[in-house]
C-alpha cells in the first residue's frame, strides 16, 4: 500500500509510511484480552497520528490459532496474539513455558520475562522470523468438571479434555490426569453429554465458551500461566518507520500490567458469581493440595524434558519461590 | 446404483454412447487409478481414525494425540490428490447451463476456453503449492510432527495433475464430454 | 477494494458459466485477488487447505460413505419394500411410500444426493409402471430427497454448525420437527393430487409380506437409534456417530451377506470422487470467505442491511429472498461457507437464534438443489432415470409450492425449529 521498505537506514520522524496494521486473536470481543488489549492498542497507536491504522479481527476470523500464527511468519498477518503451544509447531522449544506448574504464578512469569525473555525472544526471532514484542495475561489454567478437584488422586478419576498438543497433553500426564481428545467444536456437546467430565482453561475462557453452564464444579488449581504473546511479522517491521515501531512496542509494553488488571477483576468477578451460586462448588487455591501436584509434575518433567528443552525447564524452576 | 451403467442424458446435449473410445492417454488412466487408491487409502485412514478416537476414550491405552490429526490430513490428501482424477474424467461440479445455449462449434469453443481457463488455474495453483513447500522448511504438524512440506505435495501432485488434464482436453474440445458417473469410478 | 472484489465476483461469474469446475472458478479469481491484496505467494491454497482442516468437516465423506454403502448393501431396498408392503392399500401408496422410504433413509443419508442417487432409480420406474406420470413420479423423488439433509444426521448441518461455531447436537435437534413439516407438506400435495386419480392401482394388504419386509427392515431401522443413542448418551460426539454408522453399515453388511470386497471397493471409490468433488469447493469457499472477511464485506453489508430496517422480521425475509435466488445460482455448500461469516453476526445482533438461522438456511439452500441452473438434485434425477433436465424440472416445479411454504412456515414460527433443542436441554 504505496509504502517504502528501508533496511538499515531508519527513515526520520517525518517520513511514516502510510499503513494498516491487520491483528488477529483468537478471543471474542466480549474478553479482557480484546477490550483491554487489542482495542486500546488501536486507540493509542492510532491517537499519535504516525499513519499507522490498526485493523482488529478478533474471535478466530483469520483462523485457528497455529495456522494464523503460520500467517504471520508470512506476512499475511501483522500481529496475532498466541498462547506458546500454538507456536511450538514453529519454534517446539517456546512449549516448555506452557509446562504445568514451571511458573509459580504471573508475577514468576513475568520476571522470568523480563530478565530472560531477551536471549529467548531472540532466538524465538532466528526461527521463525516473527517477534514477541511482550506477553500480556490470559489468565490461569484451571479445572472446571463434575466433581471436585482437590488432589492428584481425584484428577485421575474424571475423563478430562485437554487441548490437542503435545505439551497440553504432556501436563496432563504430569498431573496425572486421564486426558481426552475431542475437538474444541464438539466440546459443548461432549460436556454435556457425558463423553468428558470437565475441561480446563482459564476462568474467563471457560465462562466466555459457557463450559460453565455444563460444569458446576471449578477447582482453583492454577496449573498452568494462560499468556498470549503479541508476535509481530517480520515483514511488517521491515515496512515500518523507527518512530512507528517505537510507538507500536512501546504502547505494547504499557497496555501489559492494564491488561493483566483487567483480566484480573474479570476473573474475579466470574468466580465471585460461582461462589454466590448455590448449585455450584469452588475448590479454592488453599484448598487444593498444590504441593503434591507441583512435585508429581516436577517428577514428569524433568524426565520427559530433553536437553535444551531440560535445561530451559530447570532454569525457570530454579527460579521458583 | 448398482451395477450397470447409468443411461445418458439427451439434454445436455447428447453425449457419446461409447465412453471407452473418448477416454484419456492411456498413461494418464493409470495415473488416474494410482490417485484414486490414493484416495480410497486416505478414506479408509479418516475412518479408522475417526473410530479410534471413539474407542481409545473406552480403552485409556489406545489414546494417542495423533489420531485427529491423521483423520483431518487425509481428508485435505483425498481432496488434493483427486483434483487431476476429476478434471480427467470430467467428474467436478460444473454449472452446464452454456449447454442450453452454445451448439455445434461454439460449444467446441467454450470447452477449449474453459480447458484453457482450468489449465492456467491450476498452473497458477502448482506454483502456489511450491511457493508454500519453500516457505516452510521446519514447521512440523502439532501431533504427528509430520514435516508441512511434504503434505503441500498433495496439491502440487494434483493441481500439476489438473494442469495436465486440462491441457489434454483442450485438444479434445471437439469431442463430446462422457458423462461421469461416480458409482462406475475406476 | 469494493471495485476489485466486484470484479472478482463477475470473474467468478464468467468462468462458472463457461463450465469451470465451481472449486477452481472460485480458486482462481480469489488467488488473483489474494495477490493483488499484497498478500504472500501461496495464501490462496495455504487457506484452502487449512479450511480442510477441521474435525467437524470428517463427517462429509463419512455420510457419504454410509449412503453410499446402504445402496449398494441393499438397505435402502429393504426400507423401501417395508413401506410399500404397509401402504399397500392407500390410494397413491407409491407416492407416500416414496416420501416414507424417503424419511427412512434420511436418518442414515446427510444429503440429497445420496438419497436421490438410490432411491430414485429404483422408484421413478416403478411409479411410472404403476400409472403414474414421469413428471409426477420424478418431480416428487427428487423433493422427498430433500428430507435427508435436513433430517439429521445432515451435511449441511454439519458445515453449518462448523461454520458457526454453534453445536451440531443443538442444531440436528432443531432440524427433527422442521424435516417431519417438509414430509407432512409433500404428504398433503399428494393427498390433493391423488383426490383427482381414481386409477392409481393400488395393492391389497398381505399380512406375510408386511411381516416379512418388517422383520426385513429391523437392521436399518437400528441405525438411528444406534446413532442418535450414542450421541445422547455421552458415548460419541456427532462426527464421531458418522465413523460409527459406517462400521453399522458394514455390520448389516456381514449380517446380510451383501458385503464383499467388490462392493466394498466400489464404494470406497465411489465416495472418493463425491467427497474430492465437495470437498475442492469447501476449501475453495474458504478462500472466499476469509477474503471476504479481511476486506469486512460483513460489516459493510451488515451496515446496509441494517440501515434497510432493524427487524428481526424484515431481515429473515430478506435473507430468505437472498438466499433463494444464490441457492438457484451457486452449490448450497459453498453459500453456507461464504454467507454465514456474513450474515450470521447480523443476525445474532438483531437478537435472531443462530440455531433457528441454520435450519431455515438449510431449507432454503436445499430448494435450491432443486432450481436450475444449479441443481444437484434435478441433474441427478436426470442421470438415473434418463430423461432431459427440463422434463424433470417442470416435474419438479410444482413441488416447490410445499417446499417454500413450509420454509415461510418454519421461519414464521423459530419454535417450530427450537422446541426440541430447549426440550433436550441445548
Ligand atoms: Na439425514
Ligand atoms: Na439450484
Amino acid at each position: 500500500a504505496g509504502c517504502t521498505t528501508q533496511n538499515n537506514t531508519a527513515p526520520t520522524a517525518g517520513e511514516n509510511p502510510q499503513l494498516t496494521i491487520k491483528i488477529g486473536s483468537s478471543q471474542p470481543e466480549s474478553q479482557p484480552n480484546f477490550y483491554c488489549g487489542m482495542q486500546l492498542l488501536k486507540e493509542r497507536v492510532e491517537g499519535q497520528n504516525l499513519n499507522l491504522t490498526l485493523d482488529l479481527f478478533p474471535n478466530s476470523q483469520l483462523g485457528p490459532d497455529a495456522e494464523r500464527f503460520a500467517g504471520v511468519q508470512a506476512g499475511d498477518i501483522d500481529i496475532d496474539l498466541q498462547g506458546g503451544s500454538a507456536m511450538s509447531t514453529a519454534f517446539p522449544k517456546i512449549g516448555v513455558l506452557d509446562a504445568a506448574y514451571a511458573f509459580d504464578d504471573i508475577d514468576h512469569f513475568f520476571k522470568w520475562v523480563d530478565s530472560n525473555g531477551k536471549d529467548f525472544f531472540t532466538e524465538f526471532n532466528a526461527a521463525t522470523d516473527t517477534t514477541i514484542v511482550d506477553a500480556w495475561y490470559f489468565g490461569m489454567r484451571t479445572f472446571t468438571t463434575t466433581a471436585p478437584i482437590r488432589k492428584p488422586e481425584d484428577l485421575a478419576r474424571l475423563k478430562i479434555r485437554f487441548p490437542n498438543t503435545p505439551q497440553f497433553l504432556a501436563n496432563a500426564k504430569a498431573l496425572g490426569a486421564n486426558a481426552v481428545a475431542i475437538a474444541l467444536e464438539e466440546l459443548y456437546l461432549a460436556l454435556q453429554q457425558g463423553v468428558a467430565q470437565g475441561q480446563e482453561n482459564p476462568v474467563v475462557a471457560t465462562h466466555a465458551q459457557k463450559f460453565d453452564e455444563i460444569l458446576k464444579v471449578a477447582s482453583l488449581t492454577n496449573h498452568q500461566v494462560g499468556t498470549h504473546y503479541v508476535v509481530v511479522s517480520d515483514k511488517t517491521l521491515d515496512k515500518m518507520s523507527q518512530a512507528q515501531k517505537d510507538a507500536l512496542f512501546k504502547a505494547i509494553h504499557d497496555i501489559r500490567a492494564e491488561n493483566r488488571k483487567c483480566v484480573d477483576d474479570e476473573t474475579e468477578k466470574v468466580i465471585d458469581g460461582w461462589r454466590g451460586d448455590k448449585s455450584r462448588t469452588v475448590v479454592e487455591i488453599d484448598q487444593v493440595d498444590r504441593a503434591a501436584f507441583i512435585a508429581k509434575a516436577e517428577a514428569y518433567f524433568n524426565t520427559y524434558y530433553k536437553g535444551a528443552d531440560l535445561e530451559l525447564y530447570k532454569s525457570i524452576r530454579a527460579t521458583a519461590a | 446404483m448398482t451395477g450397470e451403467p447409468v443411461p445418458v442424458t439427451s439434454d445436455p446435449p447428447a453425449a457419446g454412447t461409447e465412453p471407452a473410445r473418448r477416454r484419456e492417454p492411456a498413461a494418464l488412466r493409470a495415473w488416474a487409478s494410482v490417485e484414486l487408491a490414493i484416495a480410497c487409502a486416505a478414506l479408509v485412514l479418516i475412518f479408522v481414525s475417526v473410530l479410534w478416537q471413539v474407542v481409545s476414550r473406552f480403552v485409556p491405552a489406545l489414546n494417542w494425540p495423533g489420531v485427529s490429526e491423521l483423520a483431518g490430513y487425509s481428508l485435505i490428501a483425498l481432496t488434493f490428490i483427486m483434483v487431476g482424477y476429476l478434471i480427467g474424467n470430467n467428474g467436478h461440479i460444473t454449472i452446464q447451463i452454456i449447454d442450453y445455449v452454445a451448439k455445434g462449434r461454439a460449444l467446441v469453443v467454450v470447452r477449449a476456453v474453459s480447458a484453457v481457463c482450468t489449465a492456467v488455474i491450476c498452473a497458477l495453483l502448482v506454483w502456489e503449492a511450491y511457493a508454500l513447500i519453500r516457505a516452510f522448511p521446519s514447521r512440523r504438524t502439532a501431533a504427528l510432527g509430520i514435516p508441512i512440506w511434504i503434505l503441500y505435495t498433495f496439491p502440487l501432485l494434483g493441481f500439476a495433475s489438473g494442469a495436465v488434464r486440462a491441457v489434454v482436453r483442450i485438444f479434445y474440445a471437439n469431442r463430446d464430454d462422457v458423462v461421469f458417473d461416480a458409482a462406475e469410478a475406476r | 477494494m469494493i471495485l476489485e472484489l466486484w470484479m472478482v465476483g463477475v470473474v467468478i461469474a464468467l468462468l462458472l458459466l463457461i463450465r469451470v469446475p465451481v472449486g477452481l472458478a472460485f480458486l482462481g479469481p480469489s488467488l488473483w485477488w489474494a495477490l493483488a491484496d499484497g498478500t504472500s505467494s501461496g495464501f490462496a491454497l495455504k487457506t484452502t487447505f487449512d479450511g480442510l482442516n477441521s474435525f467437524p468437516l470428517l463427517a462429509v465423506p463419512l455420510f457419504i460413505l454410509v449412503g453410499v454403502m446402504a445402496n449398494r448393501l441393499g438397505i435402502a431396498d429393504r426400507l423401501y419394500e417395508f413401506c410399500l408392503a404397509a401402504l399397500g392399500r392407500v390410494r397413491g401408496n407409491l407416492a407416500y411410500v416414496n416420501v416414507g422410504s424417503a424419511v427412512g433413509f434420511s436418518w442414515m443419508s446427510g444429503s440429497a444426493l445420496a438419497d436421490v442417487a438410490g432411491l430414485g432409480k429404483m422408484q421413478i420406474p416403478q411409479m411410472v409402471k404403476a400409472g403414474y406420470p414421469f413428471s409426477f413420479a420424478a418431480g416428487l423423488t427428487a423433493s422427498s430427497s430433500l428430507i435427508s439433509p435436513v433430517m439429521p444426521p445432515s451435511i449441511p448441518a454439519v458445515i453449518y454448525a462448523a461454520t458457526a461455531t454453534v453445536s451440531t447436537g443443538a442444531l440436528f435437534a432443531a432440524s427433527v420437527v422442521p424435516a417431519f413439516i417438509m414430509a407432512a407438506g409433500l404428504c398433503a400435495y399428494i393427498f390433493i393430487w391423488t383426490a383427482r386419480r381414481r386409477d392409481l392401482s393400488t395393492v391389497p394388504f398381505d399380512r406375510r409380506r408386511f411381516v416379512r419386509a418388517a422383520i426385513g427392515a429391523i437392521g436399518p431401522g437400528l441405525t438411528p437409534v444406534i446413532l442418535l443413542g450414542g450421541i445422547l448418551s455421552g458415548t460419541f460426539t456427532p462426527t464421531e456417530a458418522a465413523s460409527v454408522a459406517v462400521l453399522f453399515m458394514l455390520v448389516l453388511g456381514v449380517f446380510y451377506r451383501s458385503l464383499n470386497v467388490r462392493v466394498l471397493l466400489q464404494s470406497l471409490r465411489e465416495t472418493a470422487v463425491i467427497t474430492g468433488g465437495i470437498a475442492l469447493i469447501l476449501g475453495a469457499a474458504a478462500l472466499l470467505g476469509l477474503i471476504l472477511t479481511r476486506a469486512h464485506v460483513s460489516r459493510d453489508v451488515a451496515e446496509f442491511l441494517t440501515s434497510v430496517s432493524d427487524s428481526p422480521v424484515v431481515f429473515m425475509i430478506l435473507v430468505n429472498l437472498i438466499l433463494l435466488v444464490l441457492g438457484a445460482l451457486i452449490d448450497a455448500t459453498a453459500i453456507i461457507l461464504v454467507t454465514v461469516p456474513v450474515l450470521l453476526p447480523i443476525a445474532t445482533d438483531l437478537g435472531v437464534d443462530p440455531i433457528y438461522f441454520g435450519v431455515v438456511m438449510i431449507i432454503n439452500l436445499m430448494i435450491g438443489l432443486l432450481t436450475p441452473p444449479v441443481g444437484s438434485v434435478l441433474y441427478i434425477t436426470s442421470s438415473v432415470t434418463g430423461r432431459p433436465v427440463d422434463q424433470v424440472f417442470r416435474g419438479v416445479a410444482p413441488f416447490l409450492i410445499p417446499l417454500v411454504a413450509v420454509l415461510v412456515l418454519i421461519t414464521a414460527f423459530p419454535d417450530l425449529a427450537l422446541w426440541l433443542p430447549g426440550l433436550l436441554g441445548f
